[in-house]
């Protein structure tokens, strides 16, 4: 017991010293959460608008295969990429694996239906007269769309929370295409996961506590943005 | 009903096999970890015995008291892999830690374990004979084990300490080379210890004392230096009564 | 100004909902210029046929012609700017209110300047300058619908729709609001409402179609010229 008391103090010393190791860890994690979501969010967000707006005959089953894309385990995503951009794959010439660009593709390529999926509801929600509106006052289509876009703002933001926050905690493709190294790949979910079993709690400690600090910190926003709306 | 006896070890490949083709009239449970996490694991009393290869850490356990009937059993080799291209130029080099030095100057891609493990200990131990200290960029720590190093080091195409046996099971897989070897500093001897019955009085002593037992005995010695992988064999058995 | 003698011509308008019939209209014809009311029950199409006199709604079958242009569906985007549409429950952009009325001018391109005129007048014709700059979403009702009006007639496009405009509208301000249709179809704006407020009704002496389930019933010869027309 006394042994999980010191590695507490241990975490909290690691913390609140910004011990290098940890801050370049915890640095690396928002690193790719932040550029993998904004990234998804270009892809997404604008596919979500297109699917909200668009009749056509097989709509129903791109919906489906969205969802299913939702449902993927990030460890087949990542070995997807793996196979993509290892040294024998086709875009092995590129050397992308075990770098932060491989580790921010494999995670945009997770969250990207997400975005799209949760975009398409969030412009779905939004009343349709807005629509109506904007086209009556003279807008064209493509306009319009933007005009609806606009009015889901808060729901859109709450998109890009829940695609981040899917994100910053996974650890299948940062441990698969990032390869956990120290100071260049090394996040706070493939430490935690690769500290922990040698054994060393208070550095997985320090994370953990960090990366709920993280999931609090998104939740408030999110309540924050519903309440605004 | 007989118990499961596990013990933590630095496993290259096929140690493993052969304790278990051993233990066929009890359970043994061998976990695979670095010699430090396995001395860790040892001190928290999670094990019965280990196997490990880092003779500092091995002598200050023994001092400490934590464990007792430590024998040399068996031993390989490190080598230093690369590229082919080889930009450090240290192909044929006699002097492990000329090498290294050569390769940090040259500010080449090497691939670390940085997990504690015997095979780290003994990379770090070159580093500072060889006069610096690595740093990132070049020098890149993963913290997990040898499997996930040599991936690595071959997807880089990057330098390297392996043991042999590893290397060797990998076979063909790799686009690596053997770029360094037979430097004194680069052997590597295997140890066995069982926890010290005093301070754990439930571990299975008597059966920890057995497993090291046989792997001194002419029997296990010989079972040891037969086995390979790819025709290549992997250890050599070095009490006395075994082959050098 | 429209430069067609009509501004709508509707032949054999069907339209349906969930295997109900919405409208059933024949023939219809809108003289340019006039003014026209729909009356009758609630669920007896106004809104129905407002949407698709404002090229919103796309109608099962039958054609509709605006100012002598056939409506062609989702392409009618040109021919849509003709005719701006109040909607009943109308819906106020998450903007300020001077960005509401802005809206549909800068939709269609009409430089700065202008903008702040035509807005900066309609804003002090509808009582609206002490609020311009307020957040539309937090008006009242009446603010709110004085807003919506003043969104539409601001763009002052040939032909307005309007369905339920006075609604929510406080007493005060029908006047204000009334004195806007004026000057509208002083300028030979097509306008047609549906209605029940007998104000607009007396102001504007509109011709009266009276709607019941999907049909006009009851179209009196009245052209809908209003009293005070050029």
């Amino acid at each position: 017991m006394s042994d999980l008391r010191q590695a507490f103090a241990e975490a909290l010393r690691l913390i609140f010293s910004a011990d290098s190791d940890f801050t370049a860890i915890v640095f690396a994690s928002l690193q790719f959460s932040i550029s993998s979501t904004i990234l998804a969010a270009a892809l997404g967000i604008p596919a979500g608008i297109a699917l909200a707006n668009a009749r056509f005959p097989f709509k129903r089953f791109v919906e489906d295969v969205l969802n299913t894309l939702l449902a993927v385990p990030t460890v087949v995503v990542g070995l997807f990429v793996y196979t993509l951009i290892f040294s024998q794959g086709p875009l092995g010439r590129l050397h992308l694996l075990f770098t932060p660009t491989g580790v921010v593709l494999g995670q945009t390529l997770l969250i990207a239906p997400l975005v799209a999926s949760l975009s398409c509801s969030a412009i779905a929600a939004v009343d349709p007269v807005v629509r109506q509106t904007a086209l009556t006052l003279g807008a064209a289509r493509f306009r319009a769309a933007r005009t609806v876009a606009a009015e889901a703002r808060a729901a859109l933001l709450i998109v890009c929370l829940t695609a981040f926050g899917r994100v910053v905690g996974e650890i299948g493709i940062s441990l698969l295409l990032g390869g956990n190294i120290l100071g260049y790949t090394r996040t706070i979910t493939t430490a935690i996961s690769l500290q922990t079993s040698r054994g060393e709690f208070a550095l997985g400690l320090a994370l953990g506590l960090v990366l709920l600090f993280i999931a609090f910190g998104i939740n408030l926003g999110m309540r924050l943005l519903r309440t605004k709306s | 009903m007989v118990p499961s006896s596990p013990i933590a070890g630095d496993n290259p490949i096929g140690l493993a096999a052969v304790i278990e083709g051993r233990a066929a009239d009890h359970t043994v449970d061998v976990i695979a970890v670095g010699s430090g996490q396995a001395l860790k694991l040892a001190i928290n009393g999670d094990v019965d015995m280990v196997i490990v290869h880092d003779p500092a850490a091995e002598k200050q356990f023994l001092e400490d008291g934590w464990g007792i009937n430590h024998k040399t059993f068996m031993m390989n080799d490190f080598v230093i892999l690369g590229p082919q291209s080889d930009p450090a130029r240290i192909k044929g080099m006699k002097s492990a830690a000329q090498a290294f030095s050569s390769i940090q100057k040259t500010n080449s891609l090497f691939i670390s374990r940085g997990d504690d493990s015997g095979t780290h200990k003994r990379e770090l131990d070159l580093w500072q004979k060889a006069g610096g200290k690595p740093a990132p960029p070049w020098h890149m720590e993963i913290g997990q084990g040898m499997g996930a190093v040599l991936t690595m080091a071959n997807e880089k195409q990057a330098y390297t300490i392996c043991d042999r046996a590893t290397y060797r099971s990998r076979g063909g897989q790799l686009n690596l080379k053997v770029l360094v070897e037979g430097d004194p500093d680069l052997l590597n001897y295997y140890s066995a210890m069982q926890v010290n019955p005093t301070r754990f009085p439930s571990a299975k002593n008597i059966l920890s004392g057995q497993m090291i037992g046989w792997l001194c005995s002419p029997e296990g010695q010989k079972r040891i230096g037969a086995y390979a992988v790819n025709g290549h064999r992997l250890f050599n058995p070095t009490c006395e009564g075994g082959k050098k | 100004m429209s430069d067609t003698a009509f501004a709508y011509e509707v032949r054999s308008l069907i339209h349906s909902y969930n295997g109900g019939i919405a409208l059933d209209i024949p023939s219809l014809d809108i003289q340019s210029g006039a003014v026209c009311a729909l009356t009758g029950p609630n669920g007896c199409g106004k809104t129905t046929l407002l949407s698709i006199l404002a090229l919103l709604l796309k109608p099962v079958s039958g054609s509709v012609r605006l100012q002598g242009i056939e409506s062609a569906g989702s392409h009618d985007y040109h021919l849509r700017r003709k005719a701006t549409l109040v909607h009943q429950k109308p819906v106020l952009f998450s903007a300020t209110v001077r960005n509401n009325i802005e809206y549909g001018l800068k939709a269609v391109g009409i430089p700065a300047k202008e903008i702040r005129n035509r807005v900066d007048r309609i804003l002090g014709k509808a009582n609206l300058g002490e609020i311009a700059e307020k957040q539309a979403r937090k008006l009242s009702g009446g603010e709110a619908q004085r807003v919506v009006l003043a969104r539409g007639l601001v763009l002052e496009t040939p032909i307005v729709l309007l369905d339920e405009p006075t609604n929510s509208l406080d007493a005060a301000s029908r006047p204000l609001f009334y004195n806007l249709l004026r000057e509208a179809t002083a300028r030979g704006t097509t306008i047609i409402t549906a209605t029940h407020d007998t104000g607009i009704l007396a102001a504007l002496n509109p011709r009266i179609l009276r709607m019941d389930k999907g049909k006009i019933v009851h179209a009196p010869g009245s052209t809908g010229v209003p009293p005070n027309a050029a």
